[in-house]
């Protein structure tokens, strides 16, 4: 695996290799995160999918055929029983979260929390069968709750994300984890020792179906030998909410004050970083950082404008960079290969090809976009096909967002876990924590695909590291032992 | 008064011994050494069940010689054997939507174990080679439906205070022996019928229940 690591994209693994579309039929063999797929054997099976495609057309959709991928059963039956959920932190990103889940049969919420009345009255509509708590505590008290999205500031997360797991609630808690290293810490290893609950890191991309195709194709080698990877976020805006009074300002803009706030790079970037990452299978050994307060002249204390520079001990570079002072060019990733580039924007993908890269097959009939001087294939689980190029050529995405598929994915296997903890307890000694780990290592091999603690845990310091970096305008070495939780 | 006492000794002892034949020791299933797995048809292809979880307890006559070189004796064994499977625990190879269409024909909220009594054990013969097989006599109750089963019945002393059952060959029970309609889902737009046999095999390991756990 190390030999991998870094900026070869798996080129000439040996071994027994599962062949990318057979991967996607077995359910019992689905872990995408493998790094046993060659470029042979993806493109192979691509060619395979096309000519089956103009055959008669079976769609080349790895998630829909793949058991831990996201699945979009309507039915509640389909996804297990349900899971009642609480949501604790009321805000504007938790009433998305609140929205997203209304849409999930199997999620119904039960309880919300905020210690800010006016947000409560607002949830009250998206969730008006919940009941409304002041107090996370009197909420974590309440039996009926199963499962809690922690969706506060960052800097309050451990000791709710602590006490719902002490309180035997499943959670899921939002990307960073934490706004230091040391609570970060204290929230993974929580999270690793309360083996009866489930327990998800908010970085939700981790669950969509498109980001687990593009893993896949990404891995197989179907760039080349990776060259560098770049993110970018720029939005004008000011970052800033108006608070009702005085007194709420520093609250209710605690992103901008460096004891609350983990930067645009951790409360923004650490969604890209971690997919960069993800894909390559990157450690880096240094971040270097860049930036400053260049606009927004107000009481702030963290950069409105980052650059980050990742560096692998192979040299690698994974380049990050975001503004609030310029919106030009949104947010998007690349990963640069030897053979083509590939960018990801929201769940939209496309491959730029080198003039001499080999033909892959399938492109040739795949659905192209004009980008400036380059013309980029479409790269979706449904694009690569002929099919996707008559009927469904036109057809926009309709998949569920990242945030859907990774709290849906939450509530299912929170469900799986909950039952096999309980179904375990009927028969056998519940203290054998060793016994019990064992058991459900074999229980949940079907579970969706979902950051665990380890992921948020890891994104977390990479981020933290990275904020680090561009307040201090250094370079800092980033240590293996910090990643042990 | 010698023959009174000597009568009053010889019923203590008579209650006594008669006492023992009663007694029993007890052994509670152990996590890591229960499966159960039902295999059955399909229209489209062969599918099958499984749960890690066994509950229930087994008391065996305290006469029963536990050590794995003794030699057992045949003929009737006094046992009690209570078994119990939580049914959602089942888990199929078609994945977690089989599960709950399984889950919703066996009626799992209703009915949410499966159960098992022993009526009678007897080891009738002792092999030259191998475990001795127990043929056995009791009531499974699945979907709230009691039926009487025979099975054979394989028993392994592993140490003396960890005994094994399981089965030599599989079981063949009838779903709709149990009032549960085979199911016929229609996934992707394609009706499957199930069979209506499944073949079922078992694993349960069992230790010398702790004082906590008498």
């Amino acid at each position: 695996m190390e030999r991998i690591r870094d900026n070869v994209i798996t080129k000439n693994l040996n071994g027994s290799i599962r062949s990318n579309l057979r991967n996607m039929k077995d359910n019992n063999k689905n872990q995408v995160d493998s790094s046993e797929i060659t470029r042979r054997n993806f493109l192979q099976n691509a060619s395979i999918a096309t000519m089956m495609a103009m055959l008669g057309g079976i769609e080349l959709k790895a998630a829909e055929q793949t058991q831990t991928q996201p699945q979009q059963e309507s039915s509640p039956l389909k996804r297990g029983t349900p899971v009642n959920c609480a949501v604790i932190g009321c805000g504007v990103w938790g009433r998305e979260i609140l929205t997203t889940l209304s849409q999930i049969p199997t999620a119904p919420v039960v309880a919300i929390c905020d210690n800010y009345q006016p947000m409560l009255n607002r949830s009250k509509k998206l969730a008006p069968n919940a009941e409304a708590f002041d107090d996370y505590k009197k909420l974590l008290a309440k039996k009926e709750v199963q499962a809690v999205i922690v969706a506060t500031p960052t800097h309050l997360h451990k000791d709710i994300v602590i006490d719902a797991l002490k309180a035997g609630k499943h959670v899921y808690c939002e990307a960073p984890l934490a706004h230091t290293v040391e609570d970060a810490h204290a929230i993974a290893k929580a999270a690793q020792e309360a083996v009866k609950v489930n327990f998800q890191s908010g970085l939700q991309l981790r669950s969509d179906k498109q980001r687990h195709f593009l893993l896949q194709f990404i891995r197989s080698g179907a760039a080349g030998q990776a060259i560098k990877a770049r993110a970018q976020w720029h939005k004008k805006e000011s970052w800033t909410r108006v608070s009702p009074n005085p007194e709420r300002q520093k609250e209710t803009n605690w992103r901008l004050y460096r004891d609350t706030s983990a930067g645009l790079i951790g409360e923004i970037g650490i969604h890209q970083i971690d997919e960069i990452l993800w894909f390559l299978m990157a450690k880096p050994k240094s971040v270097t950082g860049f930036g400053g307060i260049l606009f927004y002249k107000d009481d702030r204390e963290v950069a409105d404008t980052v650059q980050a520079v990742f560096q692998t001990a192979s040299g690698l570079t994974i380049n990050y960079e975001a503004t609030l002072g310029n919106s030009f060019d949104a947010d998007y990733e690349v990963i640069y290969g030897s053979d083509a580039a590939i960018m990801v924007r929201g769940q939209k993908a496309w491959m730029f090809k080198e003039a001499d890269a080999p033909l892959l097959g399938w492109e040739v009939y795949a659905k192209k976009e004009t980008f400036y001087k380059d013309s980029g294939v479409v790269l979706r689980a449904d694009a690569s096909k002929i099919i996707s190029h008559t009927e469904g050529a036109s057809k926009e995405s309709s998949e569920p967002t990242p945030l859907y598929q990774a709290l849906d994915a939450f509530v299912y296997n929170s469900d799986l876990i909950g039952t096999a903890v309980e179904d375990y307890a009927s028969s056998f000694d519940i203290k054998d924590t060793a016994a019990l780990k064992k058991f459900l290592t074999e229980e949940l091999k079907n579970k969706s695909i979902a950051a665990t603690a380890e992921d948020g845990y890891i994104a977390t310091v990479y981020a933290l590291k990275a904020n680090e970096a561009v307040e201090k305008k250094t370079k800092i070495d980033i240590q293996k032992e910090w990643f042990q939780i | 008064m010698k023959t009174t006492i000597k009568i009053l000794a010889l019923a203590v002892a008579l209650t006594v011994s008669g006492l023992n034949a009663q007694e029993f020791v007890r052994f509670t299933p152990q996590p890591q050494g229960c499966k159960v797995r039902m295999e059955g048809t399909s229209t489209i292809h062969d599918w099958y069940a499984e749960s890690a979880i066994i509950g229930g307890s087994v008391e065996l006559d305290k006469n029963l010689p536990l050590d794995p070189a003794a030699k057992l004796p045949t003929g009737k064994i006094n046992a009690k054997v209570y078994a119990k499977i939580p049914s959602r625990s089942l888990k199929s190879s078609s994945g977690r939507a089989m599960d709950v269409i399984m889950y919703e024909h066996m009626d799992v909220k209703q009915y949410p174990t499966i159960e098992y009594r022993l009526l009678d054990m007897d080891l009738p013969s002792i092999p030259a080679r191998g475990n001795p097989i127990l043929k056995t006599t009791g009531e499974l109750v699945v979907h709230g439906v009691t039926n009487k089963i025979t099975m054979d019945v394989g028993f392994e002393r592993i140490a003396k205070d960890k005994i094994k059952f399981y089965t030599p060959v599989p079981i063949t029970l009838k779903m709709t022996d149990f009032k549960i309609n085979p199911p016929n889902p229609n996934i992707g737009g394609v009706g499957i019928k199930t069979g209506d046999e499944v073949k079922v095999t078992f694993e349960w390991v069992l230790s010398l229940a702790t004082e906590e756990q008498k």
